[in-house]
């Protein structure tokens, strides 16, 4: 069945600050779309505010799946309804391993409980195709994971879980070059399988090159300020977003500078400053 | 003497048992006098109405591995008293889910010189709910090279209406290796997040955080005849208060 993400006029804040000025989005079935730009700008907050992160305030603007409204549903709904978001910085979990954890999240979203041993074989299988250690069914969600552990174990959630959506927040980073070929592999297999959709924020071509994104969009300061096909995103591994500041007469965003303190000898003694 | 016993008055544990399932689901006592081997007690508290446990017993020449298991949501009194003599190890594990009053004392002494006590609790206390812990610690002037480490945690899940966990060491002796830690917090909400965003409903996550928290591992617990259908039993009991 086809389905449709539909993003229109998506405005963002966190507290005060607005993140997101208007957003237009479409995405269907099948369709890879490449999400660029520079740090700071917008693309993990877009992927969190379709996900539904409550430290996002949707402030005006529609998020709707297939015309129902995604913005009236709690996150974990709209996880079953069909979307999934892979983490830039997935979660430690102590104490609960990854198969009780995808089981329940698997039976979650069907009417009947799996069998033990079909959910059995098929995180083995996945697990396979991943090159992961055998032993991470049995072991806590990525606790004590190495970087591109963690990353890798998110694309197993997401082989396990079936969406119809999938959002990639820089999956790519910290893996190594092989890894991001496995990755790439397992996300082709799904796309030709389920005809899975997906949203993928990267700053290297390299992991794009093995998807070959259908359309590429550029967000500056909270905007889809250039849009395009794969063309786009070789321009922009060549020629970095220069040419686009100059074009749209827009100054690079500064980053916020991190506040260094000194504390002193002891930080007794700063706490007494600062009352 | 069988290897699961449910008692409901007073149990005396001798040197010939040494791997012992008990189920507690009224008032009761358990005393001991260990001088010889190695023992396993899984005590596993399983009330209806309020329930009041005592405890004593000493250990010598002996080691003695003893876990708690408390998940029903009546009250609980639970009071221990345990002497460790000379080459005696004690290893006290005790996990508690908390939705109404409990209230739980241990009195440990490293009476003699090589003894040692390591006690770890685990509580998660719901909201509304009352939970007192105390851990008491101490090594007699004379006990050389005993060592004594306590470590608690407790999770609150919304708002309990008491919280107060006391690890309290007492030393009077200069060769000692002892410490105590304690940590308490509520779940991290980019956890249950992260969970929610793969289909599960904050109920559905918080089971299985519980569960994770608190419950044993039940291979640890083959070797006791009854131990791991009833860790299995407890693990149905999670899931049915967390889900209230």
């Amino acid at each position: 069945m086809s389905r449709v993400l539909t993003v229109k006029d998506l405005h963002v804040s966190v507290g005060d600050k607005e993140i997101l000025k208007g957003i237009d989005l479409t995405v269907r079935s099948g369709e890879i779309h490449a999400l660029m730009g520079p740090n700071g700008n917008g693309k993990s907050t877009l992927l969190q505010s379709i996900m539904g992160h409550p430290a996002y305030t949707v402030t005006s603007g529609t998020i709707e799946l297939d015309g129902e409204d995604v913005l009236a549903m709690p996150v974990d709904q709209r996880s079953r309804a069909g979307l999934f978001l892979a983490m830039q910085y997935p979660q430690e979990i102590a104490g609960v391993t990854n198969s009780d954890f995808l089981r329940a999240a698997v039976n979650a979203r069907s009417e009947e409980a799996v069998s033990v041993f079909k959910f059995a074989r098929q995180m083995d299988k996945a697990i396979r195709e991943l090159k992961m250690k055998e032993d991470l069914a049995h072991r806590f969600i990525n606790d004590g994971f190495s970087g591109g552990e963690k990353k890798r174990n998110e694309i197993l959630q997401m082989m396990m879980l079936k969406p119809d959506f999938a959002l990639l927040d820089e999956i790519d980073s910290g893996l190594d070059i092989d890894a991001i070929k496995i990755v790439a592999d397992a996300l082709n297999k799904q796309l030709e399988e389920t005809g899975l959709s997906m949203i993928v924020v990267s700053h290297y071509e390299r992991f794009f090159s093995l998807l070959k994104p259908t359309h590429s969009h550029i967000i500056l300061d909270g905007r889809v300020v250039c849009e395009g096909d794969y063309e786009l995103v070789e321009k922009v591994d060549s020629e970095g977003y220069d040419w686009l500041y100059e074009e749209l007469k827009l100054e690079p965003k500064q980053l916020a500078k991190p506040l260094v303190y000194s504390l002193g000898v002891c930080a007794h003694n700063l706490g007494i400053r600062n009352g | 003497m069988a290897d699961y016993v449910e008692i409901d008055s007073i149990l005396t544990v001798g040197n010939g048992d040494s791997c012992l399932t008990l189920l507690i689901s009224e008032d009761s006592e358990i005393r001991y006098e260990l001088t010889e081997g190695f023992h396993e007690l899984l005590v596993v508290i399983r009330n209806e109405h309020p329930v009041t446990l005592k405890e004593t017993g000493y250990v010598v020449n002996a080691e003695l591995k003893i876990t708690y298991i408390s998940l029903s949501d009546s009250e609980l009194n639970q009071q221990a008293e345990i002497d460790v003599r000379e080459h005696a190890k004690l290893t006290v594990d005790s996990y508690y889910l908390v939705d109404k009053k409990k209230t739980v004392r241990f009195d440990l002494f490293n009476r003699c010189p090589d003894s040692a006590v390591y006690i770890t609790n685990s509580a998660v206390c719901l909201d509304g709910s009352v939970f007192d812990l105390n851990v008491i610690g101490t090594i007699v002037k004379g006990a050389k090279r005993a060592k004594c480490h306590q470590t608690s945690r407790c999770l609150t899940i919304g708002k309990p209406k008491k919280l107060r966990a006391d690890p309290v060491l007492k030393i009077d002796e200069n060769d000692v290796e002892a410490s105590h830690a304690l940590s308490s917090g509520t779940i991290d909400d980019d956890v249950l997040y992260y969970m929610n965003s793969r289909g599960l409903t904050r109920k559905e996550a918080l089971v299985l955080l519980v569960q994770g928290y608190l419950l044993p591992d039940s291979s640890d617990f083959q070797q006791f005849e009854k131990g791991v259908e009833l860790l299995n039993e407890e693990e149905e009991k999670v899931q049915r208060i967390c889900s209230m």
